[in-house]
């Protein structure tokens, strides 16, 4: 048997007027002529005109500025193509953002305007402190990205904005004050140089410096101004200044307030809130890691300098003792032979020894004179081939296993200085004897081809891991490899030998597979650089 | 025969010193200068010039440079040879530059020393 099913119609107990009366958005119903035919309290209130006056009245009559606003244009695309629209928009005269949601209704449309100010001023502020972050992090003249911010916090956060830092001597310091006209920057800059601020000040600026906290002043009475000036002519100058509501943050660097952000509005339509000092408070904490990062930098900076000097100083000292031992060691070595007393073997190797110190202080006062850009180079006109033939000849003799095998050769002289390129061949060659310890062949190719004179120095030795091979060139690197010994050193040979090299027009590559050895190669132009 | 006389010039006694023992081990006559003020060194008790120079660059009472262009300027010193010596490597262009005979980066070996002055004496 088919049941019947039956409904019935029942009268809801709330009237739909009654809901949208109770809408906390604005309701609005707007007819086929542009013609408010309804208005809920909400709307009423967010339109700051009464019910009366508005229904029968057109949206352009009542609201002539809102032709101009993306508003408008959504609504006509409602009214005409009968489709939803959404657009959210900021009006001026209630500093106030709405999302306008417009719906077609039968011969008009529907309007519901939700307030979405808190939500558009924390997207804001978002947006506003990355932006600040950005200037911030952009540079570490954080004189300069100060002053950025301050220019950006205005008209935005205050029609004033102004940063006080303390400087090295403890005296208040005005690094920026920022307002939309230019002139009134130039008057309280002036200003400022005429009144020093007197840090022991009851209120402001030197309150936030001594206790480290934020002050708000909501509302600023004449009755403050009063209190605060410590002459007439301030008083008349305070005044002038026209404040309305204040905000001051400190600005931090090792957990010491050394300065402040000031926010100044002069109209009476804004005053800071909590929510405003928050803000201006994130806004202050980044300003902070920007100035301890820059100074932290300007340190570093200082103490590279120094350990520059240092070394330098260092090198040179050293010099001396090593020259006079040298000489005593030499002259005894010397006479060891004519006697044959057996010691000549141990001053042999102790003059060996005072060569590597040598070396190594050489190295040293290189790469200092290299870091403070005072490695000076003379201009030789000379032949590689003749050079490298020199150099084995010299090398070869101290050598108890490898043979140097020189092959190739270079056909145009190279432009340069003879000493340092020697140097570097002498680098390359020397390190191939001391890798390949296993070897008995160091390979010495010369060549010469596209206005390019090269020096490569192969070995059979150890080789060098790909992931090292970048490295190597770079300054007091070593390869640590807890399966390979340790060879000694203070890893500086190759970063002075590309310096030079680079310095020369030229440069030092390496090709090499673990295990298996190395190439280096010196490459010069043959042009005078 | 007579000793041939070296007179070195330098500001740093411990060089000097050794220099000295060096030169006098390979049969020198040595003589000293350690402020600059070479000119009370210059002449032996005979009244007898140095028969060559070793000088340091840098003095820290006067300038080597200074000493080098003033005994190559003056008649009677003109011809004795200089070996300038210096912790800075400045090479050949301190001979071109200070019209001194020769030059030897400090540390230096010894026989390049002595070969340079043996050199610079024949």
């Amino acid at each position: 048997m088919k049941k019947k099913v039956t409904t019935s119609t029942v009268t809801p107990s709330l009237h739909i007027n009654d809901l949208l009366e109770a809408l906390e958005d604005g309701y609005y119903e707007i007819d086929s002529h542009w013609r408010y035919i309804y208005v809920n309290k909400t709307g009423e209130r967010l339109a700051g005109i009464p019910k009366e006056k508005m229904l029968g009245k057109s949206v352009q009559d009542l609201f002539p500025d809102v032709l101009n606003l993306p508003f408008h244009k959504a609504a006509e695309q409602t009214m005409t193509k009968k489709k939803i629209t959404i657009v959210e928009a900021y009006y001026p005269k209630q500093q106030k953002w709405y999302q306008n949601s417009m719906y077609p209704t039968k011969d008009g449309i529907a309007i519901f305007a939700k307030d979405i100010s808190s939500q558009k001023q924390i997207e804001e502020n978002l947006l506003f402190l990355s932006k600040a972050s950005e200037i911030l992090s952009s540079s570490l003249e954080y004189q300069t990205t100060l002053n950025t911010v301050a220019k950006l916090s205005v008209p935005r956060m205050a029609e004033w904005c102004g940063v006080d830092l303390l400087d090295s001597h403890g005296i208040l310091q005005q690094l920026a004050v920022a307002h939309k006209d230019p002139k009134k920057v130039k008057w309280a800059k002036q200003l400022r140089k005429e009144n020093p601020t007197d840090l022991s000040a009851p209120t402001g600026v030197p309150r936030v410096l001594r206790t480290g906290k934020s002050e708000l002043y909501p509302e600023i009475t004449d009755a403050m101004l009063v209190a605060a000036a410590k002459s007439p002519k301030e008083l008349t100058l305070l005044r002038k200044l026209g404040m309305t509501s204040v905000m001051i943050v400190p600005l931090f660097a090792k957990g010491k307030a050394i300065g402040a952000i000031s926010f100044v509005t002069t109209t009476s339509q804004k005053s800071f809130s909590k929510k405003d000092l928050v803000m201006a408070e994130e806004l202050a904490s980044r300003a902070s890691l920007a100035i301890e990062n820059a100074r932290l930098y300007t340190q570093a900076q200082k103490a590279i300098s120094l350990r520059d000097e240092f070394i330098s100083i260092a090198s040179h000292e050293l010099k001396t003792p090593v020259t006079s031992l040298r000489i005593y060691t030499q002259v005894l070595a010397q006479n060891a032979q004519k006697k044959n007393d057996g010691t000549q073997k141990y001053l042999k190797k102790m003059d060996a020894q005072i060569d590597k110190l040598t070396t190594l202080i050489q190295d040293l006062l290189d790469i200092s004179k290299i870091q403070i850009g005072k490695l000076q180079f003379h201009d030789d006109e000379f032949d590689m081939s003749a050079v490298v033939h020199e150099l084995v000849e010299t090398i070869q003799p101290t050598l108890s296993k490898h043979t140097l095998q020189i092959s190739g050769k270079t056909q145009n002289h190279v432009h340069g200085d003879r000493d340092r390129i020697s140097q570097i061949l002498i680098n390359l060659i020397t390190n191939a004897i001391k890798y390949s310890p296993q070897a008995d062949k160091i390979f010495i190719m010369l060549s010469q081809k596209r206005g390019k004179v090269t020096v490569a120095v192969k070995d059979f030795g150890i080789g060098i891991d790909i992931s090292h091979q970048k490295k190597i060139f770079e300054r007091f690197y070593q390869v640590t490899d807890p399966n390979e010994r340790t060879f000694p050193g203070l890893g500086i040979g190759l970063y002075i030998a590309k310096e030079i090299a680079k310095r020369h027009g030229g440069d030092i590559t390496v090709e090499s597979s673990k295990g298996k050895g190395s190439t280096f190669s010196l490459i010069l132009p043959i042009k005078k650089q | 025969m007579m000793k041939q006389r070296i007179l070195i010039i330098d500001d740093d006694i411990d060089i000097l010193e050794a220099i000295q023992f060096m030169l006098e081990d390979a049969g020198y006559s040595v003589t000293t200068s350690e402020k600059g003020e070479y000119v009370e060194h210059l002449y032996d008790q005979k009244g007898a010039l140095p028969d060559l120079i070793i000088l340091d660059l840098l003095l820290s009472g006067k300038d080597g440079r200074i000493i080098a262009k003033e005994l190559k300027s003056h008649k009677k010193t003109q011809h004795i040879p200089i070996i300038m010596i210096s912790a800075h490597p400045i090479g050949e262009a301190a001979i071109k530059q200070f019209g001194v005979d020769d030059f030897l980066a400090k540390p230096f070996a010894i026989t390049d020393m002595l070969t340079k002055i043996k050199t610079h004496l024949s």
